[in-house]
């Protein structure tokens, strides 16, 4: 095993500009290409290290999650799902930027200081500062970006029309160009493999309860309580 | 202020100078045995990657583990059940003092197991108010929400909403659902759903019944059955169930006749769709929807509906003109020579009940990990607009098609015929409501066809079809699609399906400088070309082009988006008409150009410790004739147009639980509203919107939180209208799961004819378990 990631390790050393992320969960089929090379497609394990452009494939019982180095910004990959992972390093952070060709993915992003948080689909572009989202893209169907935490702007590639999106809230964002704000429907929140809450229970951590708070335009807010 | 200023400050450059724990995270569970030990070095000071040192247990593994100068990787073979302990100590190139990190995790053993049964729920209730100066309108309504999974492969999820606005009257407005999962083979869902078999058959629309999708990987199984709408008798008010459909005076005999109206039928769906293929290179599916209204969720008689009788006729006969329930009039039916009877249903004024069949395949291939996909569907309706009579028989068949009674349809004899309409009636009633009659062109058959067989198919008007191409290379995105939907292709799954209508379209969305900026140009062309007898072909094309620029951090993104559309009704010529010896033009031409710019811009920044979102958006819209030579026509109303939007919104979050929103935006336009050749034909509008709200969430540590805004609306022009809004509210958190949530809206409207007060009230509470 130890050999095997310090070959990946190598192999990227030599191949690739910046080291941003690194994989720290990859169970199923998980693999993944390096930037500059052309169709080799290799296994991806805990510990991979990955570099600015690399892209990453789940398969059909794929799942993954990747911290960015300097922040701990998390990204998780569902199954059947193909990112790219990007960013620069800029003083004592990484200007990052994922693109989401498929799937669905989740990121917990820290507070970007002098950095940014950039997400693209094939649809859509979104800024974040810091914010915790879901993100389902289908290139036939378009984009849903579910906000459970913080404040996001996303705009539809087809027509340039912008919306903010807050807590609680989903933006359905089509090939078509409409952009169409609702209220989350938790249960229609995709599960990512370590999001179960028993889990925390156990390890005492603090847990989350989430209330939908809604004003009288229609917009709504969730509430996070956070309790030992 | 100060003393946070500096806390805050100091705790960033402890943050940045420490080595962050990625995994195990402290005091985590973890349940394999195979871990990864995973710690971030990154932007550490004068870190000396050979001074770095790692034990676990108090064992020192560095020799083992992954060191770089950004992290540090180690994986041990196996870890027994326990607790465990990290030490990592990074050394300095500058003699100052070495970074350390030391945490503990705890991994499983085998007897770990996970709870066989996980459930989280939630329940809300709302309640809503609203007083104007002449009505009051009160509504509530309550929720609950439940999910969990047992067995780690059953999952289920719940929702129920009832309202008090549920009503028999009208259509559903509670809301009842619950699905069951079993592994990803069977999908169950009971109650409403918003089922999607494919984009023409149903794709969205309410169902209340039972969904059930059978995944076997490359055979697959989705069906659905239920109601489209819930069967409604009539209505409250005067003459909405009943009117009056006859009233004559024979022989001394009054007749009073009566019909039904305003019911809604029943309707029941019933809808499958078998696919082949797993979806990840491709997928077959053949389709089928069956919608039918049920003819007897329909009284005949209620008894309490209100009838109004406005004749006198009646009055020597002891009936009065006045109001009756539909049980009193019937009490005069053979009384004093009164003859008073309900209209057949075949004869009801109201909405005869429709039957509807729809047959479609689909295929999609997807290739290259979907950066090609190819798609398409066809699909055939039948709609038999009324089935009050039934199914013809062959000979009422013979007359309807071939309009002559020679005992054969088309050259075939009846007697050849296999199928009888009735033979089929519970699949489709074949009557004299269906549409179209004949659903090809008969003119393409025969020897001596006059219409090609391709285009009398592909022109058949209960068809719909499209076709898309995508192509995802070299960060463009290439769309082209086409569909076309027949003027008398219906499904009542999807009844939002714009009907006789051609389109095609190209798009390319390329993403350039990693995604910093976005340009999009799209061409659509739309008609109502589709049968080969249609006149006047209206056409519209639309041309957009967009580009969004997002710079990079710290720098405020761009959007520009310009449109332009072309629109032609197809009528070249004037028409001439002669009337009392003088020739008269009337002009039916339409041609119009309609452009749209649009600028806008977004800037997030933070200042003196406060973060700011600017958002700017100006719209240009021009809408003109194209035509220049109507000056003649004294009734031409021009469609000219010219609109200016600006808005500009400021939200900013406070250092002490303060949030606020600035927004101003103004709106001109200047659009016809007459003759052109008349006073005042344009009319001008002019509106200014001024808008302030704020969230104070520092009370109570943070479990109360005050809300206020005010709003002011000047319009002036075609309609002078002054608008104030003040709004108030709270919302409070308790016990962990609690929420309250109250706002009053307070609005005073003033216009030329008066002000009037409005006052809603909205509250809500929500339980979470």
């Amino acid at each position: 095993m130890k050999k095997t990631l310090w070959l990946i390790a190598f192999a990227s050393f030599i191949l690739a500009a910046d080291k941003i992320a690194i994989a720290v969960k990859a169970s199923g089929d998980v693999s993944f290409l390096t930037s500059g090379t052309k169709g080799e497609e290799r296994k991806l394990q805990a510990g991979t290290v990955l570099f600015d452009e690399d892209i990453v494939r789940t398969g059909e019982n794929g799942y993954m999650v990747a911290l960015y180095l300097d922040d701990k910004t998390t990204i998780k990959i569902r199954p059947e799902s193909e990112f790219l992972i990007g960013g620069v390093r800029s003083g004592k952070g990484i200007d990052k930027r994922v693109k989401l060709s498929y799937g669905a993915m989740r990121a917990k992003i820290a507070k970007q200081k002098n950095s940014e948080f950039l997400l693209a689909t094939s649809v859509s572009v979104a800024s974040v500062k810091g914010t915790d989202l879901v993100v389902e893209s289908d290139p036939l169907l378009g984009d849903n970006f579910v906000l459970i935490e913080g404040l996001i702007e996303v705009t539809n590639n087809a027509t340039g029309e912008s919306t903010m999106v807050e807590e609680g809230e989903t933006v359905n964002s089509t090939n078509d160009g409409t952009l169409t704000v609702t209220e989350t429907v938790e249960e229609e929140i995709p599960e990512f493999d370590d999001d179960t809450e028993g889990e925390n229970e156990e390890q005492g951590q603090p847990q989350e309860i989430r209330i939908e708070l809604r004003d009288p335009s229609g917009n709504t807010k969730e509430l996070l309580i956070k309790y030992q | 202020m100060k003393k946070t200023a500096i806390f805050i400050a100091i705790s960033f450059i402890v943050q940045a100078q420490s080595i962050q724990i990625f995994c195990p995270e402290p005091d985590e569970l973890v349940t394999e045995t195979n871990v990864l030990i995973a710690a971030s070095l990154f932007g550490l000071d004068n870190l000396s990657q050979e001074k770095i040192k790692v034990f676990v247990d108090q064992i020192e593994r560095t020799r083992e583990s992954i060191i770089d100068k950004d992290f540090i990787t180690y994986i041990p073979i196996e870890m027994s059940p326990g607790t465990h302990t990290i030490k990592i100590i990074a050394g300095r190139d500058d003699g100052q003092r070495s970074y350390e990190k030391e945490w503990s995790f705890r991994v499983a053993g085998e007897d770990f197991k996970k709870p066989v049964l996980t459930y989280s729920g939630k329940i809300t209730s709302g309640f809503q108010s609203e007083k104007s100066d002449n009505e009051e309108l009160n509504m509530g309504n309550i929720g609950m929400r439940f999910s969990g999974t047992a067995f780690d492969w059953i999952k289920f999820k719940s929702n129920v909403k009832l309202s008090t606005e549920e009503n028999p009257l009208l259509q559903a407005r509670n809301r009842y659902f619950f699905n069951v999962e079993f592994g990803r083979i069977l999908d169950i869902s009971f109650g409403d759903t918003n089922p999607r078999l494919t984009r023409f058959l149903l794709d969205g629309k309410r169902v209340r019944g039972l969904e059930a999708s059978l995944k076997f990987g490359f055979v697959n199984i989705q069906l659905i059955g239920g109601e489209l709408n819930r069967s409604i008798q009539g209505g409250r008010s005067v003459n909405e169930s009943y009117s009056i459909s006859r009233t004559a005076l024979e022989e001394g005999v009054g007749i009073l006749t009566l019909t039904r109206k305003g019911y809604t039928f029943k309707q029941n769906l019933l809808a499958g769709r078998l696919s082949f293929g797993r979806g990840k290179y491709g997928q077959l599916g053949i389709s089928v929807l069956k919608v039918r209204d049920d003819l007897k969720s329909i009284k005949r008689e209620i008894d309490n509906a209100s009838i109004e009788l406005e004749t006198n006729m009646f009055d020597s006969l002891g009936l009065s003109s006045g109001m009756y329930t539909y049980s009193d009039l019937l009490s005069y039916d053979s009384q004093n020579n009164l003859q008073i009877t309900l209209d057949e249903n075949n004869k009801w004024q109201g909405l005869a009940p429709q039957d509807n069949i729809v047959l479609s395949t689909d295929l999609g291939m997807y290739l290259d990990h979907k950066r090609i996909v190819l798609e398409g569907e066809l699909a055939l309706s039948l709609l038999n607009k009324n089935i009050w009579d039934g199914p013809l028989t062959l000979a009422e068949l013979d007359t309807l098609l071939d309009d002559t009674t020679d005992n054969s349809i088309m050259d075939i004899d009846l007697g050849e015929i296999p199928i009888d309409p009735a033979d089929i009636e519970n699949i489709f009633i074949i009557g004299q409501g269906i549409s179209p009659l004949v659903p090809i062109d008969i003119n393409a058959f025969g020897d001596s066809a006059t219409v090609d067989i391709v285009d009398a198919i592909f022109r058949m008007p209960s068809l719909a079809m499209r076709m898309r191409g995508k192509l995802n290379y070299f960060n463009n995105y290439v769309t082209i699609e086409m569909s076309r939907v027949g003027p008398e292709f219906n499904s009542l799954g999807n009844p939002y399906l714009l009907a006789n209508n051609n389109e095609y379209s190209a798009s390319d969305r390329i993403q350039l400088f990693k995604n910093r900026l976005m340009l999009t140009l799209m061409y659509l062309h739309q008609d109502n070309d589709i049968l080969s007898n249609q006149s006047n072909v209206t056409t519209q094309k639309t041309m957009m082009t967009n580009a969004t620029i997002i710079p990079g951090p710290t720098l405020p993104t761009f959007n520009i988006s310009y449109k332009s559309i072309d629109r032609d009704n197809g009528v070249e010529e004037l028409e001439e008409y002669e009337t009392g010896g003088l020739i008269y033009y009337s002009d039916g031409r339409s041609r119009t150009n309609t452009t749209s710019l649009m600028l806008s811009t977004n800037y997030r920044f933070s200042i003196f410790k406060l973060d700011h979102n600017i958002n700017a958006t100006t719209v240009m819209l021009d809408k003109t004739d194209k035509y220049s030579d109507r000056t003649w026509d004294s009734t031409f109303v021009d469609p000219t147009l010219q609109a200016r939007v600006f808005n500009l919104s400021v939200n900013t979050k406070y250092p002490f639980h303060l949030k606020t929103t600035v927004n101003v935006s103004t709106n001109s336009s200047e659009f016809s509203i007459g003759p052109k050749l008349a006073l005042n034909s344009t009319a001008t509008m002019k509106m200014l919107t001024i808008g302030l709200r704020g969230e104070y969430s520092g009370l109570f540590k943070e479990k109360l939180v005050m809300l206020g805004g005010v709003n002011y609306t000047k319009s002036v022009g075609l309609v002078d209208v002054t608008r104030m809004e003040i709004n108030i509210g709270a919302r409070v958190y308790f016990l962990d799961s609690v929420s309250i949530n109250v706002i009053t809206k307070m609005r005073t409207n003033k216009t030329a004819s008066g002000t009037s007060t409005n006052l809603n009230t909205f509250a809500n509470v929500s339980y979470l378990f």
